[in-house]
Parts: structure tokens; sequence; C-alpha cells
């Protein structure tokens, strides 16, 4: 029960997963180095940013101060999983159709916050998109563009598309 | 620079196992959002973390009863805020769980852990204080109910005993027709901690509840001036009396969030807007019933 | 056009979406030591010793290099003064500074070991303002034997009119002082570098925005040749100025040539608080009026405050100072600014390169005038404005545009006249700043056989969208569709020179070396028909999408192609250089390319208990010139003007006594989220192709960052009536000033 390893089964992206891990070691550090999944990006490190979120059990986290050993038996989405098939999910092509992604180094975190949201609340107002938000910290952008990229992608969503949702 | 190692157990008695081994070089951990960040910024250095997001015997529910709701060790900041009969009955307290940090924190982090973290800047314990909540200790021996006055002692100290944890905090059914809000200031509007927060509560027979986080070692209910601003509700020079009453019942400091007469204005214009805002709902809120 | 005004999405924006986008903190290389650097704990002191040895005791850990384990004397490095040591040595003179290097196989290692390096050290006095630097007495920042006494590092000087006889015709004179914080640009994606030896030199993998200017301080520091030193610029996560300069490079390649190893030096977000910052300054402004509002002298006294190394502060300083007058026509000027050394993070370029200081002084004194002579904030300005044409800054560009336009449009988009609810003010400013002057891009572009085009360059992409809009400028030109198009950026080994990707000027500068590149690929494919008499040689031809013809003929690129070269061989190679206007004894080198001129307007709410300042609506007008691709102009307006509006209500570094940084960390030192920004935000171009760029672009990019820290507080002081003179606004300040004025 108490190692220095501790073995991890948990659902990444959508298939089953099990790795041996440091038991101290941080969600972001196993999807980084351990599972090469550098789409998760780190920044501030302490949980003020938002640019590690991934989402665990449908929730957005800051998997830079998550142990890893907490994800145990969850399911984990990362930015890595959302384009199933290599299909753009609608809040991508949103993103990119809006000019949301500058620099890109908050994109991933921001994505995911926003599929969190639009996972809840199909039709969410402005202040609601910002409160959702207001973990992921982006000085490219000014924001606005990215608030927009949600509402296009919301309307996406509720659209009647094959592509549209998940 | 993690240098600890980590329990998972899967029962309170594999925890109260555990704990004594390590002793103070053990650290629980709910949500981890304090825990982990004090071990990186190098506050703390604990041997063993013991997660208790595993522990079968915990809660992770709100429970509402009809003497009031019961919070799990495990319930989650977003929880509480969204939930219907908190956001009700309890307003002051969604009010101050939905402002802590980001959704990501709060999907994380803990009603316990606000409390067991103990920071005067809790932005739960001011609510807490206002709606006389009890925090139900357990432990090797057996359990104890603690009042949550007593419980934080001093910054980033409580009342347990080593060994002990938090297994749920019960907060008692406010009297009918009561209304309540938590106002925090920060230095911005997103993500941040309180410079100063103050939570009111209105009770339907007029009697008024104060209680102010960040300016003072512990969270303060202002209970002399409780009476006083009672009085003022319809009497404005009264009310002015009973919020300077407020501010002396507070010792706030100058850091490099702001400065002592800041926090004191603000204690005043806070506690003002708290009630405000309660009387409001008072009138405004139909209720949900358990 | 059909390509060029277009929202054309953004080429690198799939990868940034799906995760696969690459960075250089993703980046590790075979056989890697991973560096981690120990710091200075205090603003200034002597360096005892240092004791490695529990560190060495850390398995992983290979070695802990001080200043003694490198070469002697310590190779120093620096773009405009070489004065700063690859690791402090005897001396250090900031918090944070580098003492120590732990080398090791793996990063965690690496920290560890960085933790446990204990250095001893004695204390010496710290200065860290101003007064601190300028006192009688002041400790030295650089106490060398023979060297100055003084903390100033350069004054810069800059004189039009006559100031004293000018006096006597002014209606009223405003005096004041004005403080802008230090500021951190907080990208956020962290420093971090990776040097590998390379063909007897070195190569650098990093995210820097000037890959040239990093080369050449990295050869004169390492004694190298040029050619010798190659730099890759990754892509980088937020730049702002933070890294243009030279930062952690020198020391990588260092230690990659003394271990013979790649090393990867990373640091952590809390580190770049203590790696770059913006200069502070103090602004002493006295501008004279005439009754009708028109300005009619202005002195300035700027006192710039830099770090303890001078990275880019000196020519920061004297290149604001240059347009100490802002948009306006000021008939007598005086303006003396100081770049002071200090006990603090060294200061280095920020988006808007030492403007927004002086705009924040200017404006706030336009709009203190306006009040007191009664005349709309608006108005006041349109009378000061310079005309299309009209001399600015004696000896430079006159005005490229009609900046009335621009700053009505602002004033309409917000709803100037409408009244507004209690509590509430408008404030509107307008920024103005040039880029760098007789400045160098050279580009080159290759037509390949099968029609597909390769564009070199050494603009490195961090956000702005260069990747897209360079690539567009040449799709048009050629009419070659985006698709076919390849962009190489940023690798000094592989694209021509290309002077830096800061000031705006990418679009303009390199645009323009873009275009001829493929005016010279044009050139040479109408030789080439002429040569195989595809095309009557005293015609003159058209070039259309991808077509070349004389009225009878028409053939396309391949075409010619093919049968000039064959269908396996060739390449049409196209060079492109622009060179901007060097001016021999012009104080800046030479004449402005453009001036990126910007306005904002904003509403404001003052809550008047808390003294908390709400942005309830901002509008950002760029006169533009020609928006090559609209979409990124407005975002880079926006990006900017929320970057300012971090400087105007919340963003300051702050030092104890001893020069230690109390807020260098994401928890403690502020910027704006989502719930910061304007409750409605609406951005707007004003395009009279008369820009100096392709197709009559000029350049946007800094933007808002000089002026929205302006508007915001001149709303501030609409709504309050008082008129703030130091940054940022905190809901503090605002209720301090409040509460005395009701006293
Ligand atoms: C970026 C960021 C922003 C934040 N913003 C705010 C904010 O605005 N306002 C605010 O109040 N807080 C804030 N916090 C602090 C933190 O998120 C909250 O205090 C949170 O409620 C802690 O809950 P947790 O479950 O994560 O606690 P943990 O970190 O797991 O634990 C906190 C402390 O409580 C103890 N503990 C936890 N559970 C128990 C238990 N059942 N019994 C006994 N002891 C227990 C732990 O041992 C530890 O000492 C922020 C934190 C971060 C990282
Ligand atoms: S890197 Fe995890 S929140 Fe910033
Ligand atoms: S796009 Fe650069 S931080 Fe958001």
């Amino acid at each position: 029960m108490m190692s220095d390893t501790i073995e991890l089964q948990f659902t990444l992206n959508g298939l089953p997963k099990t790795i041996a891990v440091r038991s101290s070691a941080m969600l972001a550090e196993v999807l980084r180095d351990d599972l090469g999944l550098l789409g998760t990006k780190i920044s501030c490190n302490e949980g003020e940013c938002g640019a590690c979120t991934v989402l665990i059990d449908g929730r957005t986290a800051n998997s830079c101060i998550v142990l890893a050993a907490e994800v145990d038996g969850c399911e984990v989405l990362t930015i890595e999983g959302l384009a199933a098939g290599g299909e753009l999910h609608p809040i991508q092509t949103a993103f990119i159709e809006e000019g949301a992604v500058h620099c890109g180094y908050c994109t991933p975190g921001m994505i995911l916050s926003t599929k969190a949201l639009l996972d809840r609340n199909h039709d969410p107002d402005s202040a609601e998109v910002r409160k959702a938000l207001e973990g992921n910290l982006c000085r490219c952008t000014g924001y606005n563009r990215i608030l927009k990229a949600v509402s296009r992608a919301a309307g996406k969503l509720r659209a009647p598309s094959p592509v549209a949702g998940e | 620079m993690a240098q600890f190692r980590v329990a998972a157990p899967r029962a309170l008695d594999e925890v109260f196992s555990l704990l004594p081994t390590y002793g103070a070089d053990a650290a629980l951990v709910a949500g981890g959002t304090d825990v982990l960040i004090h071990i990186r910024a190098g506050k703390s250095s604990p041997k063993l973390l013991v997660l208790l997001s595993k522990v079968r015997d915990l809660d992770s529910t709100i429970q509402v009863t009809g003497s009031g709701v019961l919070f799990g060790a495990l319930t989650r900041l977003s929880d509480v805020a969204s939930h219907p009969v908190i956001r009700d009955r309890y307003a002051a307290l969604a009010d101050a769980a939905g402002q802590i940090g980001s959704e990501q924190i709060r999907n994380r982090g803990t009603l316990c852990g606000n409390i067991g973290n103990a920071s005067p800047a809790a932005d739960t314990m001011p609510p807490l204080y206002i709606y006389d909540a009890v925090v139900n200790v357990v432990g090797p021996n057996g359990r104890r109910a603690v009042p949550i006055q007593s419980f934080v002692t001093a910054p980033g100290k409580t009342s347990l005993a080593q060994g002990e944890l938090i297994e749920s905090i019960f907060c008692p059914c406010p009297e009918d027709g009561a209304g309540s809000a938590y106002i925090k200031l920060a230095r911005r509007n997103g993500i941040d901690i309180a410079t100063v927060g103050a939570a009111a509560m209105i009770l339907g027979t007029g009697k008024v509840r104060v209680a102010l986080g960040a300016v003072g070692p512990t969270p303060v209910r202002a209970l002399d001036a409780e009476d006083q601003l009672g009085k003022g509700l319809d009497d404005a020079d009264a009310f002015e009396r009973g919020i300077d009453m407020v501010a002396a019942a507070t010792k706030p400091i100058t850091d490099i969030r702001a400065s002592r007469d800041y926090r004191l204005a603000m204690v005043k214009a806070l506690t003002r807007e708290a009630i405000r805002v309660s009387l409001e709902r008072r009138l405004t809120t139909g209720r949900v019933l358990p | 056009m059909d390509v060029v005004g277009k929202s054309v999405l953004r080429g690198d924006a799939y990868k940034k979406v799906v995760g696969t986008h690459e960075f250089a903190i993703d980046g590790r290389v075979p056989g890697m030591l991973w560096a981690r650097l120990v710091r200075a704990p205090t603003g200034h002191g002597r360096i005892v010793s240092v004791d490695a040895s529990e560190a060495l005791a850390v398995p992983g850990v290979v070695s802990v290099i001080t200043a003694a384990d490198l070469p002697k004397p310590m190779p120093l490095y620096g773009s405009v003064v070489a004065d700063q040591p690859l690791l402090a040595d005897g001396t250090y003179r900031y918090h944070g500074e580098p003492v120590a290097v732990v080398l090791a196989d793996n990063d965690e290692a690496a920290l560890i070991g960085a933790a446990r390096t204990r250095i001893a050290y004695e204390e010496l006095p710290a200065v860290v303002t101003v007064a601190d630097a300028l006192a009688h007495d002041a400790a030295l920042v650089h106490d060398t034997e023979g060297g100055p006494r003084s903390n100033v590092h350069k004054a810069y000087n800059y004189a039009w009119g006559d100031v004293g006889s000018a006096e006597a015709q002014c209606h009223k004179i405003f005096e004041n002082t004005y403080t802008f914080p230090m500021i951190h640009h907080f990208a956020l994606e962290p420093f971090s570098v990776i040097a590998w030896p390379e063909s007897g030199g070195v190569q650098i993998k990093s995210p820097v925005q000037h890959p040239f200017l990093l080369r050449r301080v990295v050869a004169e520091c390492l004694k190298l040749e040029l050619s010798k030193v190659r730099v890759v610029a990754t892509s980088i996560g937020g730049g702002f100025g933070s890294k243009g300069y030279a930062k952690y490079e020198p020391l990588a390649a260092c230690l990659a040539l003394q271990t013979g190893r790649p090393v990867k030096i990373s640091t952590s977000l809390d580190e770049a608080f203590v790696t770059a910052r913006r200069l502070s300054a103090t602004v002493r402004m006295r501008t004279g009026f005439d009754r009708d509002g028109r300005i009619l002298l202005q002195q300035v006294e700027a006192d710039y405050l830099m770090g303890a190394y001078a990275d880019a502060g000196p020519r920061i300083t004297q290149k604001a100072a240059y347009v100490s007058c802002g948009p306006y026509r000021i008939p007598n000027l005086r303006t003396v600014a100081r770049a002071i050394y200090s006990n603090t993070t060294p200061s280095t370029a920020a988006r808007g390169f030492g403007m927004p200081p002086l705009n924040f002084a200017l404006e706030t004194q336009m709009q203190m005038a306006a009040r007191d002579l009664g005349i709309d904030p608006v108005e006041i300005r349109l009378r000061n404005l310079v005309r299309k044409g009209e001399q600015l800054v004696p000896g430079d560009i006159p005005a490229d545009g009609e900046w009335s336009e621009g700053l009505r449009r602002a004033a309409d988009m917000l709803g100037w006249d409408e009244p507004l609810p209690p509590g509430t003010g408008r404030g509107i400013s307008i920024g103005i700043k040039n880029p760098i002057p007789g400045s160098v891009s050279n580009a080159l572009v290759k037509l390949h056989a099968d029609n597909s085009l390769t564009v070199a360059v050494g603009t490195s992409e961090m956000g702005q969208g260069a990747c897209t809009v360079l690539a567009q400028i040449a799709a048009e030109e050629l009419g070659i569709p985006m698709d076919r198009i390849t962009m190489i950026m940023g690798d000094t080994a592989a694209v021509p020179f290309d002077v830096a990707t800061a000031g705006s000027r990418s679009t303009v500068t390199m645009g323009n070396a873009v275009q001829s590149a493929c005016k010279d690929v044009i050139k040479q494919l109408e030789d080439m028909a002429k040569e195989l008499g595809l095309i009557a040689a005293d015609e003159t031809v058209q070039i259309k999408g991808g077509m070349v013809s004389d009225g009878q003929n028409s053939l396309s690129f391949n075409d010619i192609f093919t049968r000039y070269f064959s269908k396996t061989q060739g390449e049409v190679v196209g060079r492109g250089l622009y060179k901007g206007e060097v001016v021999a004894g012009h104080p800046l080198g030479g004449l402005s390319d453009f001036w990126e001129v910007i306005f904002i307007a904003v509403k404001a709410r003052v809550d008047p208990a808390t003294g908390k300042v709400r942005i309830t609506k901002m509008i950002n007008v760029s006169d533009i010139g020609k928006a090559i691709n609209p979409l990124h102009c407005k975002s880079q307006e926006e990006g900017g003007a929320m970057m300012g509006l971090g400087h105007a209500l919340m963003e300051q570094m702050l030092y104890d006594e001893k020069g230690r940084l109390r807020n260098g960390s994401p928890l403690d030192y502020r910027i704006p989220t989502t719930m910061d920004i304007p409750w409605e935000m609406d951005s707007s171009l004003v395009e009279n192709q008369d820009g100096a760029g392709p197709f009559g672009a000029k350049g946007i990019g800094e933007s808002g960052a000089i002026t929205a820290a302006a508007a915001i507080a001149a709303a501030v002081a609409d709504a309050t009536g008082v008129f703030f003179k130091d940054l940022p606004i905190t809901s503090e300040r605002v209720w301090a000033a409040l509460s005395a004025d009701k006293a």
C-alpha cells in the first residue's frame, strides 16, 4: 500500500492505462515525462494559471498540483484526447476560427476548461464563460477572442450536426 | 522536489494506524490544493502524504436533513457552491465557496481542507462562523464535535490533536426568513486571495450576525457588534456605531496585499454591503425545502 | 486582392489546439545535462563561499559550477553594454542573480541539487528606487575601479524651439511627477534553452525573439565567429520583449562548450520574475498651454530605473524620450532622460519599449488641461494632434496618417457623448511609438518545381502571427495558394539576417523584404520566359494568379520553370532586402519607418466604498494603413490593451529595502484574468493604405500596451475627480485618495 512507486490504473483519453510511477509524482509530470503527452503545458506549477488543465472525471483540474496517485480509477482527458480520430473537436475549430490562439501556451488548458463548461452548460452567458475560465491565464489575446470562440463553439455544439459533440 | 512518500489508504482504520508512525511528519491530503502548494513553496516538508480521497468511510456528498446540512470530509468546494439548498439557505457559504480560487481549484479543493488549512484568509470560514457550524472530528479514540469558533486557533493551527481528522462539518438550519451573504474583496476579480472577506446573516427575528476574514490571525465573529447592528437596522446612527464596533473587533495587519488602514476601512464597507445583500435576500429568496 | 486583407486563419493554430506544437521547454537531446540555477538571496552582496557538498551528494548531480569554474576573466554579455557576467563573480547585484549552476543527469536531481547548494554571503547596501540610486551617498551597483562614481549610466537630451521664451505665452502650465512601477512580462512559457557543441562551435535552441542579435551577443561573449554560433529560435510561448535579448543562452552555450555535452537550462515561472522586467520610471513633466488648449511648451525629466545590468535599458530610455512629444505639435520642447542602474531584476524590452511611462504622464497632463480649461478631452487632443504630412519630431518622417480619424472613431464607438451613470467616467488617450530606426531585414523566397514556395525569414513566431501574415504577403504577390507556402523561421543557419522581432516592425520591414523577394522571383521568371522566347523581350508583362502574360501569351510559373530547368531540377531563389533609412549623426541612427498610433477610449466605474475600478467598456482603434490580416490586428490591439489594463490597475513588482523581491511569483503578482477585462470590448482599424509596409501596411503589436493605462487613468479621473499620478491605480489607492478628498 505504501512504497516509492505505485501502480495506477485509469482511463486516459478513452483507453485503459496501467502504469507504475513514483508515488510522489504529479499528474502533469506523469503525462509529460512518462507518457510523452506534451500537450499538457506547465507554466506556474502552482495552480494559478491553468496551462496544465486536464479533465478528471469530466471536471477541470490543475494537473501540476494533483498527485498522479489521485487519478487511480478515474477518467482523464488531456488535449491529445479531444480530436477523436484526427477530426478536430468543434471547440478546437472555434478557437482557430475566432483567432483565439496566439502563442498557444494557454490554449490546451483553455480548450479543456471550455469543454468542461460546455458539457454542463450548453448556452452559457458571458458572465458564466468568464467565471469558468478565470483559472486560465492568457497574456497574449486579452481574452476577448477566447470568449468569442467559446460562444461560437457553444453554437456549433448546439446545432444538430453529425460532428457536433462527443 | 518532492521528498515524500504517498499512501492511499482505503479505510479510516488504516489512516489511524499509519499516522502515529510518522507523527508530525505526516500530512493529510484532501484536495491537496493547499498541502502541495506549501510543499512546493518550501513551507512544509512532510515525509508522508496520506490521501483521504480513497478512504471508503469518508463522504463527498452534501446531506440535507431537517436540522441542517452535513458536508463530508471530501465534499468539494464546487459542489458546495452549486448545491441548490446551499445557494438558497446558506447563501453566504455558496458565495464564499464559489469565489475560492478558480474552477480547477474548487473542483479539487474541499470545504474541510479550507478550514483544515486554517488560513486567516480562508473564504469559507466567516460564513461557517455565522452559521454556527460544528466540526465533527474523528480519531483513533472516537469522535468529538468542535464548535467552528474554537476550531482554528492561530494561522495554520487547529484544535485537532495529532492523529485526528475532520469527518464532516454540520451547519444547523438558519431560521426561516434568514438571509445571508459573503462579500470578498481582492486585488483582482478573478482567482485571488481575499484582502478582506465579510459574512453577514440577518435572521427572521431581525438579529444580525457578522464574521470577518483576513483581518486577524483567525476569523473574527463580531459578537459585541451584532446586537448594536440589529438595533441599527432601522436607525442609521445606531447602525454606524455597530459598524465601528465590528472594525474594533478586528486586528488587521499590513502586508503586500493591503495596508492595515485600508483593511480596517474595508471591514466597514464590506460589512455594510454584506448586511445590505443579506436583507435583500431575506426579502426576496423563495425557500427550497430540503 | 485575394489573400491580403483577409482574416486568413493561422498556419500554426492546428498544432496548438491539438497539443502537438513543440516549445523549447519540451525539447530533449540525447546525452543532455539538465541545469538549474542557484540564485542570490538579497539585492546586493559579496559571495563568501559556495558550499556544494550536499548538492554533489544527490544521486544524478554531475557537477556544481560557480564563477571559479568558468573562463577568466569572467565572460560578460549584453547587447548595448557587455556588463552582465555568466555567473555572479565575487559580487552579486540583484536578488535572484545566478551564482551557481547545478548540472545533473535529470531535472529532478538538478532541482534538488540547486536547493541544497548553500551560498555564504555578506550583504551590501542595495539601491532599489530612483531616489536610492541618486542619493549622494548611494551605494554603487557597479563599483569598478576607475569606473563611474554614479549609478546614472547615461543621460539623453532632446530639445527644439525655445522653452524659456515660450513660458511667458502660456496661459497655464501643468507640472507633475508621475511614477510607473516595475512590471513583469508574465509570458506563460518559462525561460528554457538547450545548447550543444556543433561543428567547432555551438548550436543554441531557445525561444528567442532576435536570433541574430543573440548570435552576435554569444559570439562576442565567448569569442567565437558569427558563423560558429547557430541560433534556432523555437516558437515562443509569449515574449513581449522578455525573450528578445540574451538571457540564459550565453551561459548555456559556455557550459555546452565546456562539458562537450548538450546542456538544458530550465527555469520556473517564478524565476522569470528575476530574469526580466520592464523599466520603471519617474517622470517629471511640465506642459504649458495657451488659453485655447494648444501646447506651447513641454519639459520632461524622465528617470528610467534599469536593473543591475544594462540589457536593453539604455536604448529603451534613449528611444522613448525621443518621442516624448507624443502625437502632438509641441513647438518648444526640452527632454532629458536618464538610464539608471539599481539592484533589481535586469530590465529589458517590454511591449511599448519605454513609451508607457511617458505616455501615461503626457496623456494625464492632457486630461488635466482639458478639465482645467473647460475643453472636451477629445477636442483638446484634436487641437494638438499633428496633421498628416506635418512634422512631429524634427528631422524625422512626418505624420503618416490623418490621426484625427482614429481619435474620432474611438470616441464615437465608445459613445463619448452619451450620459454616464453615476460613479462612471470616460477617458480617451493616444499612444504613439516608432519601430527600430534604420533596421535591416532580409528574406529568401524559393519557388520550387511543383509550384510550391518556401519563405525563409529571421522573424520569430511568438503568437503575433508573423508566420501567417508573411505567408499572406508572398501568396498575394505570387498568386500561390497559402497551403503551398512553407515558412522557415528563425534558424540563423538557414535564413538570412534580420535584426529583431520587435518594435511592431515585422509586417512592415520583413513584409517589405518578403515582398521584394517575391518580386525578384517574378523578375527572374520573366527573364527566363524572355530568354526562352516565350514572351516578347520588349513587352511589359503582367503577373496574376501564378501566371505570367504579355497580353497575348499566358504562361504559368510552372510552364516557365520546367522549360527552363526541367521537371526534376532547379529552383528560383528570390532575395529581398529592406533597409531602413540610416542617417549619420541621428540620435537613434536613422529615421522611423512609420508611426504606430493607437487610440483607446474607456468607460470605468468606480465604487467609492472600496475604491474598486471596473472597466465597463473599452474601444481600441489603430491607424494601421492596411490590415494584411484584420483579425490578427484586432487581437493584437486587444492583447496589448489587456496588458495595459494590468499595468493600470494591478501590476507591480515590490522590493524590500534589502532588495529582495517580495512578490516574484504568479501567486502574488497579479495580471488580468477573464473576470478583470472590460465588460464590453470592441476594436477597429483605420485603413488608408498610407503605411510604409507592403500594400500600405503599418505595424501593430505593442499598440494597446502603450496607452491603455493612460486611457483607464483618464476614465478614473473623470469618475472621481482625482488624478492618479502613480500606477497601478489599485483599489486601495483610489480609496485613499477619495477619503483624503472627503477629509
Ligand atoms: C491557486 C490557488 C488559489 C486559491 N484560492 C483560494 C481562495 O481564494 N480562498 C481560499 O480560501 N483558499 C484558496 N486556496 C487554498 C485552497 O484551495 C483551499 O483552502 C481549499 O479549500 C483547500 O482544500 P483541499 O481539499 O485542497 O485541502 P488540502 O490541501 O488537501 O488540505 C489543506 C489542509 O487541511 C488539512 N486537511 C484536509 N482535509 C482534512 C481532514 N478531513 N481532516 C483534517 N485535516 C484535513 C490538510 O492536512 C492540510 O493541512 C487557493 C489555492 C490555490 C492553489
Ligand atoms: S501550471 Fe498548473 S496551474 Fe499553472
Ligand atoms: S495565447 Fe499566449 S498565453 Fe494565451
